[in-house]
């Protein structure tokens, strides 16, 4: 079968991911007003840790910059963690539904992923694109914030592409665990924790000791959120952030290859765990049980 | 078409105890009890046959359709659906194009979008090419009158719309064969009937093959010729559906309202029958029932007629219902 044959088998779902981004208005809401305190609070959290005095600087950003780093980040980890492949298959398996998707010509794991993709493409045009837009305008104009470069648009693309690959596919494989458990909830919370804990979201990564934040740096989790923000708001190209970066001094202070080496661990995570996922998907067959004569 | 050889699935499961000791015990514990799901089942369907395969539950049915439509694994033996097995991961994709599945306790439409767009779905999935899939989707919604909900999200259809919705969502593609799990539970008698006509002329109009399993016997003698009888794992039964009844005996009865009270040992020594039974029932009939292979009804009918003054006449055929409850019980008090 040609390859554009085989992508046109899961346009619906990709379809489907992106109406049901507009299925329920309130939910909508929600995630807009969601979205605005949660930058809000991290805002004022970042005021008060500058102590007010916006020339200083922590990681080599300014509070400026910093703002921009939150608002940023705080869109692309809505976007790329607003998919339902962890749910969806928690659900499929804990309600039988999962045997309806296996009677069909597809692939579950196919499915699953193009309908991630639509959900982040519904999700970023209806929510975090208005709200990127406006807060990064109002920091352009008050601010001097620089405007966003072309090119950092389509390396941003394909870092964030990147990121929802990794998450959606880490879901894929631990939603998985929900066939011998059932118990999701405590998964969920398992989940969570460890993907702040080992992003850095929830201490610092620099305040771990040594080996631990070095192994940290190389696996996945560190790069969902900071590679694709870095990227889009050009901080690559400013010396003195990129210089705070851990891959700078190990890359003999070169600029560019600190950006190709963190893109490329993101690539590699992200082909690397997609196979994986793959891999787990074949042995979803035997692990459906029967359920009810 | 379908070929079903040997087929056995077992599955494991881990021996809990009561309690929170037991609970916890369990946690650790490697016991495990083997259910014999299906045990050494073998049939054959041939094409633009409707099948019913009636049990009761867990009986094994379920199972068997889900190793069907590729779902599960055997333990052992196979299935084939044109020479194909469906489970295996190199021939379930092509095995599937020709398989549609309704389960019955559960949907296959898209919950929170319009119905249309899960039919444009499957559109994609199956690869219909567009002029074909607008002329199947146009005779679907006639045969089941989906018009009136087509462009509502799935999740505020009723529990009928929903069922037809489903129905059509398995047929869109032209399957040649057809697995329905339960297709008529929880409904009412119109929406019921709809579902059953529509069956029919799936079958008729496109030769597909059909297997149905339920708990509805009225569904199995409007649609079945032949019926596969399921018993923990086992087939009891496999044939005619007219068979199974001189089988299990074809029983009929007479009700009959009269002033008069029928003597029963009279009516057995003159028509030289012992085996004829008499009941009162509570609206006052008097029940006549006996084997029509043995006598004749037309004799027990003159006979009544001419020897008592006759009120109100009827005469019931055992139903299909009643023969399976009676090998059920069976079942259950040989066991």
């Amino acid at each position: 079968m040609k390859i554009s044959n085989k992508i046109r088998k899961y346009r619906g779902f990709l379809k489907g991911g992106v109406l049901t981004c507009f299925a329920y208005k309130s939910e909508i809401y929600m995630w807009v007003i969601s979205s605005v305190i949660t930058t809000i609070i991290t805002i004022l959290l970042w005021f008060s840790i500058y102590k007010k005095d916006t020339t200083i600087t922590h990681n080599g950003l300014t509070f400026y910059e910093m703002l921009a780093y939150l608002i940023t980040a705080n869109m692309v980890i809505s976007a790329v963690s607003a998919t339902n492949t962890f749910y969806e298959l928690g659900t499929d398996i804990r309600e039988g539904k999962i045997a309806i998707n296996l009677t069909k010509p597809i692939n579950y794991r196919s499915r699953c992923l193009s309908n991630s993709f639509g959900v982040l493409i519904g999700n970023t045009v209806l929510v975090m694109l208005p709200i990127f837009i406006i807060s990064f305008l109002v920091l352009h104009f008050v601010t001097g914030l620089p405007l966003i470069k072309w090119y950092n648009i389509i390396l941003f693309v394909i870092s964030i592409l990147c990121s929802l690959i990794i998450i959606d596919s880490l879901d894929f494989i631990i939603g998985q665990v929900g066939f011998f458990t059932g118990a999701l909830f405590g998964i969920i919370l398992m989940k969570d924790s460890i993907y702040q804990f080992c992003s850095g979201t929830l201490i610092p990564l620099s305040f771990l000791p040594k080996t631990i934040s070095t192994v940290f740096r190389f696996l996945p989790f560190s790069s969902i959120n900071e590679t694709p923000t870095y990227i889009l708001l050009g901080f690559f190209e400013n010396e003195t952030i990129v210089s705070q970066d851990y891959f700078y001094s190990l890359t003999g202070n070169s600029v560019p290859l600190t950006i190709v080496i963190k893109l490329g661990i993101q690539i590699f995570w992200a082909i690397a765990l997609l196979l994986l996922s793959y891999l787990a998907n074949k042995k979803i067959n035997h692990r459906v049980v029967s359920v009810g004569g | 078409m379908i070929k079903v050889k040997n087929l056995t699935y077992y599955f494991y499961k881990p021996i809990r105890k009561e309690g929170l000791k037991g609970m916890i015990q369990t946690i650790f514990s490697r016991k495990k009890e083997v259910i014999k799901a299906v045990d050494d089942i073998s049939f054959e369907i041939e094409e633009g046959e409707i099948v019913g395969y009636i049990g009761s539950n867990g009986a094994g049915k379920s199972t068997t359709i889900k190793m069907l439509s590729g779902i599960l694994t055997p333990t052992s033996g196979s299935v084939t659906i044109n020479g194909l097995e469906p489970y295996k991961s190199k021939s379930r994709k092509v095995v599937l194009k020709d398989v549609g599945v309704v389960f019955g306790q559960r949907t296959q439409l898209w919950w929170d979008l319009p119905l249309i767009e899960t039919f444009n779905l499957y559109k994609d999935i199956y690869e219909i090419n567009k002029d074909e899939y607008q002329k199947r989707l146009q005779y679907l919604t006639d045969l089941l009158d989906l018009s009136p909900f087509i462009n509502s999200p799935v999740r505020t259809l009723s529990l009928g719309q929903r069922m037809r919705a489903d129905l059509a969502a398995a047929l869109i593609h032209k399957p040649k064969i057809l697995f329905l799990d339960e297709p008529t539970i929880g409904l009412d008698v119109l929406v019921k009937d709809k579902i059953i006509e529509a069956i029919k002329q799936i079958n008729r109009n496109d030769k597909t093959t059909i297997l149905l399993t339920t708990h509805d016997m009225s569904d199995i003698a409007n649609l079945c010729s032949r019926i596969i009888i399921l018993d923990k794992g086992h087939i009891i039964y496999d044939g005619n559906q007219q068979v199974l009844k001189t089988r299990f005996g074809d029983i009929k009865h007479l009700l009959v309202l009269s002033e008069d009270k029928l003597n029963i040992d009279k009516i057995r020594t003159d028509l030289n029958n012992e085996e004829i039974d008499l009941n009162l029932l509570e609206n006052n009939y008097q029940e006549l029932s006996f084997d029509a292979n043995k006598i004749n009804s037309k004799e027990l009918l003159k006979y009544v007629l001419d020897n008592y003054q006759i009120k109100d006449i009827l005469i019931n055929e055992n139903s299909l219902t009643t023969i399976v409850k009676k090998i059920y019980e069976d079942i259950k008090q040989n066991s």
